[in-house]
C-alpha cells in the first residue's frame, strides 16, 4: 500500500520491516526453544526424581538426623490472616523448628492480635547481629507455645528488612523465609529438607512449589479442600504458576541454574545466609538478588555447592484477583528482575561463572529483559506492518506462532507433565478449566501480561521505590 | 518465507499434540474416576480382613485388582501399625499373598513402588531376603531405602556389604547413614567399631559409624576418641564428630573437644561448645566462659547454652562474665540469663 504512495522508497521500507520482523521472531522463538528444552529437563527430572516418602515415612527417618529449621516469617499488616497462619506454622510436621514472626512495624493490629491469641509476653533474647536491619523493638514468647518468638521491629521499608532481623534471630542451621500470609502443607518442610539431608555437604538452598489458594477450602490455617477458583484471573494465574514451577523451576533447579527461590517459600543454610549478609533491602526483588548473589558468592570461592528446587513440599499463596492488584505485582516482579540483572549483568555469559552466567542469566537477558520488549513491539508492529503491505502473510504467521501456537503448546504440556507426575488437580471438571485455560490465556492475558512487565521497566528506568499493597480476602473467605 | 509458513505449521502440529494428549489424559482420567469407585469398594472388603484380628475373615490369596488394593493397604498400613497389632496385619496379609505380590513388585518400573515394595517386603520374616533385591536397585534412593529397612533385621545382610552396595560417602552423601548404622550397632556394636577403624572406608562412612557408636554406651569411646585424636576430617564433618563425641558424654572426649574449641572454623568451635555442655565437662566451664568473647555469634551463643548444661559451675562463669568481662562477653552472658530466667 505504501509502495503505492512512495514507489522509490517501496524495497528499503519492505527490507526494514522484515528485519524487525525477523528480529522479534527470532526472539520469540528462541524464547520457545528454551521453554521447550525447560519441557524435556523438566519431564525429565519428574520422571527420575526419588521416590517420594509417605510423611509418615518421612517422620520416623528424619526424626534424629533433620536439621533444625528456623521458620521465618515477616508480618507488614496482617491482621486479618496472621493468627491463622501461625497457626498453621506451628502445626507443621517436623521434629526440630521454632518459628520467628517478625513483626515488621505494622500500623494495624497484626502484634496485638498474636499477643492477644497466644498469650505472648516480652522477653529477652540473645540474637546475632552480623546481617543489618531496622532496630528491633522487643520480643515477645509464651511458655506455652515454646516453639514461637515474635520480633517487634522497626518498619524497614520492605520483607527484606524483616527477613534479616528474622535471620539474626534464628538459631537453627538451616532458615525457611516465607510469607506470612502463604500456608505451608503439613509436611511441606518434611519434604523440603530432603537436599539438605541428602547432599548435606553441598545443598546450600532448596526451593519448593507455591500453589495458588484462591477457590479452596481453608479451616484452621490448613487447605482442607483444593478447588479451582471463579475468578478468572486466578485461573489464569493457575496456570502461569505451573509453567514457573513445575516447569521452569523444575528444570533449572535440574541444570543447576536456578536463579530464584520464591519469597514465599525457601530454605536456606543459616550460615551461608550470614556469610553474604542476608537479604538486600535496596531491591523488590530481594528473593531473586538473594539466589543469584548466593551463586556468584559460591562461585568466586571456587566452592563446591546446590541450590535445588523440590516440586512436592507445596506453599499456599493468595494471588491478586483485581487487574490493578496484579498489574502492580507483574510489574514489580519485572523491576526484581531487571534490577538483579544489572547489578550482576557482568555474570552474564562469564565464563567465570560456568553455566549459571550462560544458561541462567541468558534466561533472564531473553525472557525478563528483551522478552517483553520485543514481543510488545511485535504486537504493535507487525500486523499494522502487514496491512500497510510491507510484510507478507507468512511474516505474521511466523509471528502468531511465537506467540500464541507455541505458547499454547508450552501451557498444554505442563499441563501433560501435571497430570502425569503429579495429579494434584482431583477431579476431571478442573482439567478441563485449566485445558481451556491453557488456550484461552494466550488470547489477551498474554498481552496484557506484557503491558504490566513494560510497566515495570518503565519503574525500572525511573528507580521507581516501593512495593505497592494488594487488596487481600484472607483464608476465611477464600 | 517457506521457513516461515513451517514454523507455523510446525507450530500447529505441536498444538494438535498437545491437545490431543490432553483429551486423553481427561479421557483416562474419566475411566480412571470411575474405576476407583471399584477401587474404594475393593478396600473396603480388604481393610476389615488386614484390621480384623481374626484369621477366619480371610478368604484365601487374592488376585488381580484386590491383590493390588491389598498390596497398597498393606504398605500404607505397615507405616502405621506396630507391636501385635502390627504382626497381626502382617499375618493377615500373609494369608492374602500380599508378600508374593510385594516381590512382583519389586520389579516395577516406578521407583516409588520398588521402594514401597521393599520397605514392606522387610517386615515379613519369611521374605525379608526377597527385599535384599533392592540393594542393587538402579534408583540409589531405594537402595538406601531398603538398606535402613533390612539394617535392624538379625539375619540381614552383612553391614559390610550393604556399604558397599550404597557406595557410602562416594556416591551415597545422606545423613541417613546414621541412622543405618545405629541399626547396625544394635544388632552388632563390634561391627560398626570395625567400620571406625576401616581406613578403605570414607570419611563419611566411618563418621556415621562413629556418630552411631557415641549413642552406643561408652565400651566404643576410647576407640572413637583415638581415631577423632589421630584422623583430619574436613570441616563439615569435623563439626559432626565433634558434636558425636559430646553425646559420648565421656571424659576421654576432653582432648579432641578441647582442640576444636580452639579451631579455625566458627562451626567446629560452635560445635566444640555445644559438645562439652552435652558431655558435662565442668573443668571445661573457663574456656566457655572465654568463648564468650568470639566473634562469631554462633560460638558465642553455644558457649553460653553450654554453661547452662553444666548447671552450678556453669552458672557461676556465665554471671562472672555478665559482671566483669569485656562488653561481648558481657552482654552474652546478661542476655542469655536474663533470657533463661525469663523463659
Amino acid at each position: 500500500m505504501i509502495g503505492h504512495f512512495l514507489p522509490g522508497a517501496q524495497g528499503w521500507l519492505v527490507s526494514s520491516a522484515e528485519a524487525i520482523a525477523t528480529v522479534v521472531i527470532v526472539t520469540g522463538l528462541l524464547q520457545t526453544g528454551f521453554y521447550l528444552v525447560q519441557l524435556a529437563y523438566a519431564g525429565v527430572a519428574l520422571a527420575s526424581r526419588p521416590p517420594v516418602s509417605r510423611s509418615a515415612t518421612l517422620w520416623r527417618r528424619y526424626s534424629e538426623q533433620a536439621p533444625a529449621i528456623s521458620v521465618l516469617a515477616p508480618a507488614f499488616n496482617e491482621e486479618m490472616t496472621i493468627v491463622e497462619s501461625v497457626r498453621s506454622l506451628l502445626a507443621l510436621q517436623y521434629p526440630d523448628f521454632e518459628v520467628v514472626v517478625v513483626n515488621d512495624g505494622s500500623s494495624d493490629a497484626t502484634l496485638e492480635r498474636l499477643i492477644a491469641h497466644f498469650g505472648l509476653r516480652p522477653v529477652e533474647r540473645y540474637v546475632d547481629d552480623s546481617v543489618k536491619h531496622a532496630p528491633i523493638r522487643g520480643f515477645y514468647a509464651s511458655r506455652d507455645v515454646p516453639r514461637l518468638v515474635v520480633v517487634d521491629k522497626v518498619n524497614g521499608g520492605g520483607k527484606a528488612d524483616a527477613l534479616n532481623a528474622a535471620i539474626n534471630c534464628s538459631r537453627s542451621e538451616l532458615v525457611c523465609a516465607i510469607d506470612a500470609d502463604s500456608i505451608l502443607e503439613d509436611d511441606a518442610l518434611l519434604r523440603v529438607v530432603r537436599p539438605f539431608i541428602d547432599e548435606p555437604q553441598l545443598t546450600v538452598a532448596a526451593g519448593g512449589s507455591i500453589r495458588i489458594v484462591n477457590g479452596c477450602r481453608v479451616d484452621a490455617g490448613r487447605v482442607v479442600e483444593v478447588r479451582l477458583p471463579r475468578s478468572y484471573l486466578a485461573l489464569v494465574q493457575i496456570m502461569e504458576y505451573l509453567r514457573a514451577f513445575l516447569m521452569a523451576r523444575l528444570a533449572l533447579g535440574r541444570m543447576q541454574v536456578l536463579t530464584v527461590i520464591s519469597g514465599a517459600f525457601g530454605l536456606f543454610r543459616r550460615d551461608v545466609m550470614v556469610e553474604i549478609g542476608g537479604y538486600d533491602d535496596t531491591t523488590v526483588g530481594e528473593d531473586m538478588e538473594l539466589v543469584v548473589r548466593l551463586h556468584r558468592h559460591m562461585r568466586d570461592r571456587k566452592r563446591d555447592y546446590r541450590i535445588e528446587f523440590i516440586a512436592e513440599p507445596v506453599c499456599w499463596t493468595e494471588c491478586p484477583e483485581t487487574l490493578a492488584d496484579l498489574g502492580r505485582q507483574r510489574a514489580r516482579w519485572q523491576r526484581g528482575a531487571l534490577e538483579t540483572f544489572v547489578r550482576y549483568r557482568d555474570m552474564t555469559f562469564n565464563p567465570k561463572y560456568g553455566r549459571v552466567g550462560f544458561i541462567g542469566f541468558g534466561q533472564i537477558l531473553l525472557v525478563d529483559v528483551l522478552g517483553p520488549l520485543i514481543e510488545v513491539i511485535g504486537y504493535i508492529l507487525l500486523p499494522l506492518l502487514w496491512a500497510l503491505g510491507l510484510l507478507a502473510l507468512p511474516w505474521v504467521l511466523g509471528f502468531l506462532a511465537v506467540t500464541f501456537t507455541f505458547g499454547i503448546f508450552i501451557s498444554m504440556a505442563t499441563l501433560v507433565l501435571e497430570e502425569l507426575q503429579l495429579r494434584r488437580f482431583t477431579k476431571v471438571r478442573e482439567l478441563v478449566i485449566l485445558a481451556l485455560i491453557a488456550v484461552i490465556e494466550n488470547l489477551g492475558y498474554r498481552q496484557l501480561s506484557n503491558i504490566w512487565r513494560l510497566q515495570g521497566w518503565w519503574h525500572f528506568l525511573r528507580k521507581k521505590q516501593g512495593w505497592g499493597a494488594m487488596t487481600r480476602k484472607g483464608f476465611a473467605t477464600s | 518465507m517457506d521457513a516461515l509458513v513451517a514454523l507455523w505449521n510446525v507450530s500447529l502440529i505441536l498444538c494438535s499434540l498437545g491437545a490431543l494428549a490432553l483429551v486423553s489424559l481427561i479421557m483416562a482420567r474419566w475411566l480412571s474416576a470411575r474405576a476407583e469407585q471399584r477401587r474404594l469398594a475393593a478396600r473396603r472388603a480388604v481393610l476389615p480382613v488386614l484390621l480384623g484380628n481374626d484369621e477366619r475373615l480371610v478368604q484365601g490369596p487374592t488376585t488381580g485388582a484386590a491383590a493390588d488394593v491389598a498390596m497398597d493397604l498393606t504398605i500404607e498400613l505397615a507405616e502405621l501399625m506396630r507391636g501385635s497389632d502390627g504382626d497381626a496385619m502382617l499375618r493377615a496379609a500373609k494369608a492374602l499373598d500380599v508378600p508374593r505380590h510385594l516381590e512382583r513388585r519389586l520389579r516395577s518400573l516406578a521407583a516409588q513402588e520398588r521402594l514401597n515394595a521393599a520397605e514392606t517386603l522387610a517386615l515379613f520374616d519369611d521374605h525379608a531376603h526377597a527385599a535384599e533385591q533392592a540393594l542393587d536397585d538402579r534408583d540409589p534412593a531405594v537402595r538406601l531405602g531398603a538398606a535402613l529397612a533390612l539394617a535392624h533385621r538379625e539375619e540381614g545382610p552383612e553391614p559390610g556389604d550393604i556399604l558397599r552396595k550404597l557406595r557410602a560417602g562416594v556416591e551415597e552423601h545422606s545423613l541417613m547413614l546414621v541412622p543405618l548404622m545405629r541399626d547396625f550397632a544394635a544388632r552388632d556394636p563390634a561391627v560398626v567399631a570395625g567400620i571406625v577403624h576401616n581406613e578403605s572406608l570414607t570419611d563419611e562412612a566411618r563418621l556415621s559409624a562413629i556418630e552411631a557408636l557415641a549413642d552406643h554406651g561408652h565400651a566404643h569411646v576410647t576407640r572413637i576418641v583415638a581415631v577423632a585424636a589421630q584422623h583430619s576430617f574436613p570441616p563439615h564433618l569435623e563439626q559432626r564428630l565433634i558434636v558425636a563425641l559430646g553425646r559420648t558424654r565421656h571424659p576421654a572426649a576432653r582432648g579432641p573437644i578441647a582442640a576444636a574449641m580452639k579451631s579455625a572454623t566458627p562451626l567446629v568451635r560452635a560445635a566444640a561448645a555445644e559438645a562439652a555442655g552435652r558431655a558435662g565437662l565442668i573443668d571445661m566451664a573457663p574456656e566457655l566462659r572465654a568463648m564468650l568473647s568470639d566473634n562469631e555469634w554462633i560460638v558465642r551463643f553455644r558457649s553460653a547454652e553450654a554453661l547452662f548444661a553444666l548447671g552450678a559451675a556453669g552458672m557461676q562463669q556465665l554471671r562472672a562474665a555478665a559482671g566483669h568481662d569485656g562488653p561481648v562477653a558481657r552482654h552474652a552472658a546478661r542476655t542469655m540469663l536474663a533470657e533463661r530466667a525469663a523463659g
